[in-house]
Order: C-alpha cells, then structure tokens, then sequence
C-alpha cells in the first residue's frame, strides 16, 4: 500500500490558506491598488511611501511600547498566578485555571465596560480611596488615559500569558526547586536561578501572545484610552472606515505590522531555539 | 443619526448573527427584506405591523456611524434593501453612485415631509433620499455642576471658561463633528474648506484637548448621566434619553451654530427588492407610524403631520427642538478638503 | 562522640497517615548508614526530615549535635542527592556543580579549584560542558554527587542513587560509591530497597517497615542475627517456623510445633511459654539420603521442588508436619536429590533463632 503523506497535510494547508493567506493576499492586492472609492484597480507603491508620515510614526511607536507595558503588566501577574495555580492540588489547579480563563469565556467587551466604571472619575475605585482618605483632590484621571489603556490590556490579554506560562510550569520538575533550596540557594535564588530559566519558553510565548494582541488592539484604547491615544489598530480601523477613506494605506499600514511582528516572531523563535539548545 | 449604545465590535457581531438569521430564513416562504439602520432608530413594533399588513418581513441590523454604514455597503453589496445615511453621507453615497433614484409612483407619503427639509442641499430634489428623522448637535452638562453653562462653542471651546471641567469633558469621536464645532467657534463655516480656517480650527482644539477626557460617540451620555463627565459635546437624541436616568442633564443649542442632522431612507443601487424597499419606506412615511417612532426614539421626524399625533410633552423636550433662524447648519460633503480635515484630525489624536 | 544526625522519637504524618513513627536513629560521623526497606515504608520521607524538607510532628533531629531551629533545608549540613538525581537541565555539568559554592558565595578561584577537583573524584573530567540530558544514567549518578559532595557537607543523603541504572552498572557504581565515601569520609545516609545493596556496602542498615525502625545493626547483625520475623523474612531467605516455646537443656531451646520438636541454641528473644518463631537460613540446611549425627535437628523428607540458581540448588524438602523447608545446596557437592526422592534434612540448633513476631 501506498502512502499520501500529503493528504495528511492537506486540511492544515487549507486552513492556512484560508485564513491566513488568502486574507493576507487580500491586502496585499488592496496596499498596491489606488486610492478610489474605497479602491480602484490599479498599481504602484504610494501607500507605502504615505507610511512615512511624520504623524504615523509616533502612532506606531506608542503603539510598542503601550503594548511593551502591557505584555511587562501581564507576566508580572500572569508568571505569579501561574506559579501559584501550579502548586495548588491537583484537583483546585483545574478549578482556579478556568477562573482565570473566564474573561476569554464572557463578552469581554461587557468586562471592559466593568472596568470603565471602575476607573471613571467617581467610579468605584475613587469611591474606594475616598472611603479610605486615600484619594487625591484631583481624583486618579486614571480612565482615558494611557494607564487605563495599559489595565484593560492586561486584563483582557492576561490569560495569553498564563496558558503557556502555565503549562511550561507544569512540566516543571518542582524537585529542582527543593535541589536548590538544598544547596543553599533562597527562594529568590531558587525562582531565578532555576525556576525562570526552565520556564522561559513558556514566558517567551506568553510574552509573544500578548504582545502581538496587544500591538494591534483598537477597542481598548476607543473604550479606556478615550479616543484620545491612537494605536496602530486605531489608524488601520480608521483608514478603512472614516472618511476620506484610503485602503491601500490602511492595508499598507496592517502589512507594515504584519512584517514587524514576523521579524518579533523570528527573533523570539531564535532566542527559544537557543534556549532549548 | 449615529445612536450607537453599542459600538462597532457588537455591531459586527448583530451583524453576524442577522445574517446568520438570514440563512435560517432562507427557506421561509415569506418575502423579506433587510434594513440596516442606527442602532435604536426605529420602533420593533412599526416592523411588526408592517409585516402584518404586507407579509414582507423586515430583518434589521445596525451600524453605530456613517462610515461603518458605508464600509459595510461598499464590502457587501446587495445585501440590504433600505440603510439610513445621514445628510452628508447621502451626498457622498450620490456622489459614488451607491444609491437607487427613488421612484415617486411607488412613494404617497412624501407630501407630508415637513418643508423645512425639502430642497436640503446634499439631495436638494429628493432624487435618492426621503428624510427621515432629524436630530442636532449641542452642548450638555450636568446642572448641578456647571452652573454657568457655555452658551456657545466660542465660550465651550475657551479653556479658561472650561478649566474648571478639566478631565470631565468629552467630545464627539467625529472628526466633522468636533472640526466643524471648532470652525463655528471661530466664526467660520462648519464646511469650511479653507485650509487657513480648517488649521486654525485645529490649533483652537489643541489648546482645549488638555481638559478633554475622551472623544466618543457611542457612550457619551452613559459617562454624563454617571457623572463620570459633566460638559459634552453630544447629540440630542441620546441626551434626551439619558435625562431619565440623571435629572441633572441640561440641553443646549449653541448660539454661534448648531448642526442639524438629517437622517434619509434611502435604497442601495445594489439592491434586488427595490419595489419591496419602496413599500417600507413609504409605510414609515405615515403619519401615525411617524409619530410613534418619534416617540420611541426621541429624535424629531421630518414628517409635519406626525407631530401633531406625537404627545406634546415629548415634543417641548429640548432635544427636539429645531435651531432659530441662522443657528441651524448642515454639514456638507467638503470633497477633496475631506483630506485636510481627517489630517487636522490625525494631528490632534497622535500628538 | 557527637553523632553525626540523631533522630529521637520522629514521628511524622503526611496525608492523614503516619508515615514515619517513633524513630529513633544515631548515625555516626564518617558512617555510611543506609535505611532498608520495602517500597513505601518511609525512607524518603525519613530522608526529607533529615534534610529539613519536613519538619516532625514529634521527636526531634540532631545534625551534629545541633537542633535545626528555624533553619531552612540549606543551612543544614545536610546535602540531599534526589530519587532521580534532580540536576538542572539548563545547566551544564560544571554550573551544576558549582552551584552550591556559588550559593556560598565562595571566591571564584576557589570555585574553580573545588569544582576540578571533585570532578576529578567522581572521574568527569572532560565532561564539564556537557548538559544533563547529554550524560548516560551512571554520569548523571555521578554529577549528583558530585553536586552534593563539592560543598563539603557534614551529611550526605542519598535517596536510592542506583535505582535508575542496570544491574551492571549498579553493582559497578556500588563498589565507586562506596571507595568515595572511604575516601571523603563523609557521613553518608544510603536509602534502598535492594538488600543486597545495603548488606554490600554499609556499615549499619537501619531496616524500616511500616514507618517504624526494627533493628539496627551490621550487615552481619542484621544477616545473621535478625530481631523479628519481618527482618529475618525481608534480608535475604530463610525458614520460619510458628511453634510453642519448651524449655530444653543445657542452654538449648525447643520448639514444639505440630508435634514436632526443634532445637534452637542461637539466642534471640524467649520468654517462657508463649507463641514463638523460629527462623534458620537456607544455607544451614543439610539434605542428604542419609545424614551423619551431631546435629540437632534432623527430619525425615521428600524432596518437592528443586530450582537451579547458577551456582547453587534451591532444594525444597517437605518434612513430617507438611511444612516446607528450602535448602541452599551449592552445584558440585556429591548428592543431588530429584523431585519425589525421599531425604533427610537437618541442621544445628546454633543456626536456629527465635525472633519476634514483630
Ligand atoms: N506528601 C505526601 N502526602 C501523603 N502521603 C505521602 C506523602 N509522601 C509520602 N506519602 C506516603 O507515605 C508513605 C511513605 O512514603 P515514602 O516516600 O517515605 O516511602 P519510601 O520508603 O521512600 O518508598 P519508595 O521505596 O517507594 O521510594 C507512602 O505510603 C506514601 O504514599
Ligand atoms: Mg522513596
């Protein structure tokens, strides 16, 4: 009997190639078209060159580093959580897993509504402080603003980071803890010296998860950043829906990303490879 | 126009599941016909009736802006039957060509279409689009907080007047909107397309936008009737709506100028049932129908002889409220200096 | 001398069950003591306590003399080589070695000199860049040593090191191990179920069952003068025999048991009349067609079963009562007896015990 391995591969090429290629082939076409009503057939390269725009580029540049902010946000409670999920019996570790989950579960945008009331002026978090004396004459301004933008980030994203980081912890082998402890190292110690290194895998596809979600999201930063801070996702969204419309620009503009986050993906790749020796 | 208690991400989604019903749908015998329209705009039980009386069943599903509408549109064609772009929007859509002229034959309700609307400038004949419900743009505070209320945009947009508001102001997510308010501050047309007067507009507002605390058009009466801002920019409808939830919620039409906005039933060229599309249409355009979506939505109908049925109380809302002479503006395509505007706009966003 | 550890009354639970009961335990320094007993009866747990990683619900744990305090497992004298060695698998050989020198924050050069030199003892020259996983199953026994060896502890502990490795290598491994602990002189607490392991390499075997200590001893104690009938049934093979205690004379017991009688002259433990076992090894046991006089015991058989084992003869010999007695024969001397052969089997009453029935 004969073998078709390529049979096997057949679903796996299709669903890349309609989901991922096909969409991707779109924009390209789009990025290269003219300028129209929304595009017209034709060809040249403008929309690229409209991407060095002096506006655009700080848009992009905010855009890194609300979502550097936000991927630091997510391992610094999503490596802890995960930790502590992980040394829970084994039959809790289930229980508090799906609770961390949930936010994927519900609407997150009813969730991030939640948030608005928590964050807004005379909201539930300066009701709190007030109650407390802690609140500043000014109140926090903390919703619309960037902070804001980074906490919905974080909350919404966070379980992107505890899924891997997660499941690399629990193929950890927590007697190497112990060996440490052992020998003389702290609990510090032991958590960076071994713990980290052992998971960084997993901390490196957290870190990639959120990052790449992050760097593109637009309705967190319309709902808690006010409008007012405009991230990449922002820009695509606008230059396909808002008048005057231009799509190769906005198309332009979501493959500039795409390429960006590929060359992150290749380098996080390197540095896993390089881990995993 | 633009009602969106939901924004774009649910509207999508509605967007979705309506097509999903579509599908399900598909193999009822009944006629259908699909109208895309604001979310709120239109009271259910009008659709049931007419449904009633026509067998043609309507599936509804909603945008939150002009622009999604026309995205959607240009993405799906002959998807749906009747849409409802605002006044600007028509000319543009006139303009791309994406409307069916309306046929007079099929539409007797027309003649009650308050003169007030007729002969407006983006459709001056009525060739593509029939008014529907009209709404303006104006000032709202909270009165226990802003005693001394802004009267204009000059005195709205005056940081000083303002500061004490700092961080509880918003304005409208709409670069049209909130350019146009800024122009009229400065004595300008809110269809400017004068680069000098657009730029300064835009230097007016990057002195304000330290005390805005967001642009947004799908919220902005939730966040004033929590109190989580007190001055805004924002439409009437909404805002009369919210006074149920905040008695503290005033209304005002500014005095240097007020847009008025005129939301049209119009027929996508790109439609297969433009003879069904007629009937719906003309149905809406009865006055008793026209007064009780007037009462749904808050918004003031272009149809003069549905507001004689409408209950005067909700008539004297100042929401509903037409601007005196020389207040009232419309905004206007402004064709190719759309670009400078959506530009200014940029500027202001990624300082 | 201070003992090097000393367990007084440890009693220790974990999951609502008493592991570890009332174990009392002193380890002198340079010994290499091991902990013998069948799968699940507390050694490592036992081994836990010592290494701090548990603390007792009872008793208390001396290394040195002194108590542990509220010191953590590290600041203990005490190194633990892990059931399957735990070395870090991101590290390479010498950064596992050196990890607990770098955790005493020694000077770098000393580091250097301590980590050669131990590598040099465990004979992993040349291996120090390697990564765990690219070491067989002996040099990874040996890297954990070497791990816990370098820092120079009072106590090493080591959780059955050879468990993982084949019978060649192990049987190799024991004879190094045991050269080293000569060697460093360093007090080692040895944890197996192989008794023949224990009996090979210790000074003194603890044998534990059911979380209690029975008998401590040499090999040679434990062998051949075995406390209870679990030690004599669980170190090496033997015969039990139930009976009734009947005083006999000149320093001679006899047992009476299903109307036979049998002589125990070994000592062990007799107190009048009561319900005793007796135990005599195999290796004791004569069987012959006709034996000569001079021992004590001496029954008429009929040979059941007879296995071979290489160099000797398992002969099973049922006797008058039913009971079956094995014989260790070894292959060459003159009789062999078949299946079915009636014999005689008989041995001295000096290599007969009483022992406790636990
Ligand atoms: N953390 C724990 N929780 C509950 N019970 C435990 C725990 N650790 C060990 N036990 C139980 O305690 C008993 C003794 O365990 P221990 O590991 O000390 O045995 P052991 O003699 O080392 O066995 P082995 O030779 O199989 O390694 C076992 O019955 C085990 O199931
Ligand atoms: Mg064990």
């Amino acid at each position: 009997m004969r073998s078709r391995p390529w049979l096997l591969l057949l679903p796996g090429l299709l669903w890349l190639g309609a989901f991922f290629l096909l969409p991707l082939a779109i924009i390209a076409v789009v990025a290269v078209a003219d300028r129209g009503a929304p595009v017209a057939w034709g060809f040249g390269w403008s929309a690229f060159g409209r991407l060095w725009d002096p506006l655009v580029v700080p848009v992009l540049w905010r855009s890194a580093w609300i979502a550097a902010a936000a991927t630091l946000g997510c391992l610094a409670i999503g490596y802890p959580l995960s930790y502590f999920i992980v040394r829970r019996p084994k039959r809790s570790r289930r229980l508090w897993y799906f609770l961390v989950l949930i936010p994927l579960a519900a609407n997150s945008l009813v969730l991030l509504y939640a948030w608005t009331t928590i964050l807004r002026p005379a909201g539930l978090l300066e009701n709190l402080a007030g109650r407390l004396g802690l609140l500043p004459e000014a109140g926090f301004g903390l919703l619309w603003s960037p902070p804001a933008i980074i906490i919905g980030l974080v909350y919404w994203y966070l379980p992107f980071m505890v899924y891997p980081v997660y499941a690399s912890m629990e193929r950890f082998d927590f007697r190497l803890l112990e060996a440490a402890a052992d020998l003389g190292a702290g609990v510090r110690t032991s958590v960076v010296r071994v713990l980290w290194p052992q998971t960084l895998p997993g901390v490196v596809t957290g870190c990639l998860l959120v990052y790449m979600q992050t760097f593109c999201s637009f309705v967190v930063p319309d709902l808690l950043g006010g409008a007012k801070t405009l991230m990449v996702g922002n820009l695509i969204q606008q230059r396909f829906l808002s008048l005057p419309q231009d799509w190769p620009l906005g198309a332009a503009l979501a493959l500039a990303v795409v390429a960006a986050l590929a060359v992150v993906v290749w380098i996080s790749m390197r540095v896993q490879s390089r881990l995993e020796g | 126009m633009k009602n969106p208690h939901l924004p774009r991400f649910t509207a999508a989604v509605l967007l979705l599941a309506a097509g999903l019903l579509l599908a399900a749908c598909a193999g009822d015998r009944r006629e259908t016909i699909s109208l895309f329209i604001w979310d709120d705009f239109i009271d259910p039980d009008v659709l049931t009736q007419f449904e009633d009386e026509t067998g043609i069943r309507v599936i509804v599903s909603n945008y939150s802006s002009n622009e999604d509408l026309l995205a959607k549109l240009q993405v799906s064609p002959g998807q749906y039957d009747v849409i409802v772009p605002s006044d600007y929007m028509v000319q543009i859509m006139r303009r791309m060509e994406l409307l069916a002229p309306l046929d007079y034959g099929l539409l007797t309700t027309v003649e009650h279409i308050d003169e007030r609307f007729q002969g407006l400038p983006y459709d001056p004949e009525m060739d593509h689009s029939v008014p529907y419900l009209w709404g303006t743009t104006g000032i709202a505070y909270l009165e226990n907080v802003v005693t001394d209320p802004p009267r204009t945009w000059r005195e709205f947009f005056d940081p000083d007047r303002s500061a004490p508001y700092r961080g509880r102001i918003s304005l409208l997510d709409d670069s049209r909107e909130v350019l146009g308010a800024a122009l009229m501050a400065l004595g300008h047309s809110p269809n400017s397309r004068d680069e000098a007067e657009i730029r300064a507009a835009g230097e007016l507002l990057r002195a304000f936008l330290p005390l805005v605390a967001k642009f947004d058009s799908d919220a902005f009466e939730d966040s004033l009737a929590a109190e989580s801002t007190v001055l805004i920019q924002g439409w009437s409808g909404e805002i009369t709506l919210a006074k149920d939830e905040n008695e503290e919620i005033r209304y005002l039409l500014p005095q240097d100028g007020t847009v008025v906005f005129v939301d049209n039933l119009a027929i996508p060229a790109s439609s297969r049932k433009i003879e069904q599309a007629h009937l719906l249409i003309d149905f809406l355009g009865r006055p008793e129908i026209a007064a009780q979506i007037v009462e749904f939505t808050y918004f003031g109908s272009a149809n003069a002889s549905a507001n004689e049925r409408v209950d005067p109380e909700v008539l004297e809302a100042p929401g509903l409220q037409y601007p005196p002479p020389g207040v009232a503006r419309y905004l206007e395509d402004v064709e190719e200096a759309a670009d400078l505007y959506e530009r200014v706009w940029l500027e202001l966003k990624s300082r | 001398m201070v003992p090097a550890v000393e367990l007084t009354g440890v009693g220790k639970e974990l999951g609502g069950q008493k592991v570890v009961r009332g174990v009392d335990l002193s380890i002198r320094e340079g010994e290499f003591f091991s902990l013998l007993g069948p799968s699940g009866c507390g050694k490592t747990t036992t081994l836990r306590l010592i290494a701090g990683f548990e603390t007792p619900d009872e008793g208390a744990i001396r290394i040195r003399g002194r108590g542990p305090g509220r010191r953590p497992a590290f600041a203990r004298e005490v190194n633990l080589v892990f059931q399957n060695y735990a070395l870090f698998p991101h590290m390479t050989v010498w950064a596992n070695v050196a990890f607990g020198l770098e955790m005493e924050r020694r000077p770098k050069e000393e580091i250097r000199r301590e980590v050669e030199a131990i590598l040099a003892l465990v004979r992993l020259e040349g291996l120090e860049g390697r990564y765990p996983r690219q070491l067989s199953g002996g040099q990874q026994q040996r890297v954990a040593l070497a791990r816990a060896l370098v820092t120079d502890p009072a106590v090493v502990l080591l959780d059955e090191p050879l468990g993982a490795l084949d019978l060649k290598l192990r049987k190799d491994m024991q004879i190094e191990l045991k050269a080293l602990q000569r060697r460093t002189g360093v007090t080692f607490i040895y944890v197996t179920h192989d008794q023949e392991e224990a009996l090979a390499m210790s000074d003194r075997i603890a044998v534990m069952h059911e979380g209690r200590v029975l008998q401590v001893g040499t090999p040679e104690e434990i062998y051949e003068r075995p406390q209870t009938r679990f030690v004599a049934h669980f170190i090496g093979e033997t015969n039990l025999l139930e009976g009734r205690l009947r005083p006999g004379g000149n320093g001679v017991v006899e047992v009476e048991s299903d109307g036979l009688a049998f002589a125990v002259g070994g000592g062990g433990r007799s107190s009048g009349d009561e319900q005793v076992i007796l135990t005599v090894r195999p290796e004791h046991l004569v069987v012959g067609r006709r034996l000569n006089g001079g021992l004590e015991n001496r029954f008429a058989g009929e040979v059941v079963a007879s296995a071979y084992h290489g160099s000797e003869r398992m002969v099973h010999v049922r006797i008058g009562n039913g009971v079956v007695l094995r014989s260790r024969v070894p292959n060459g001397s003159a009789e062999l007896p078949d299946p079915g052969d009636a014999v005689e089997v008989g041995w001295p009453a000096a290599a007969a015990r009483l022992v406790s029935p636990d």
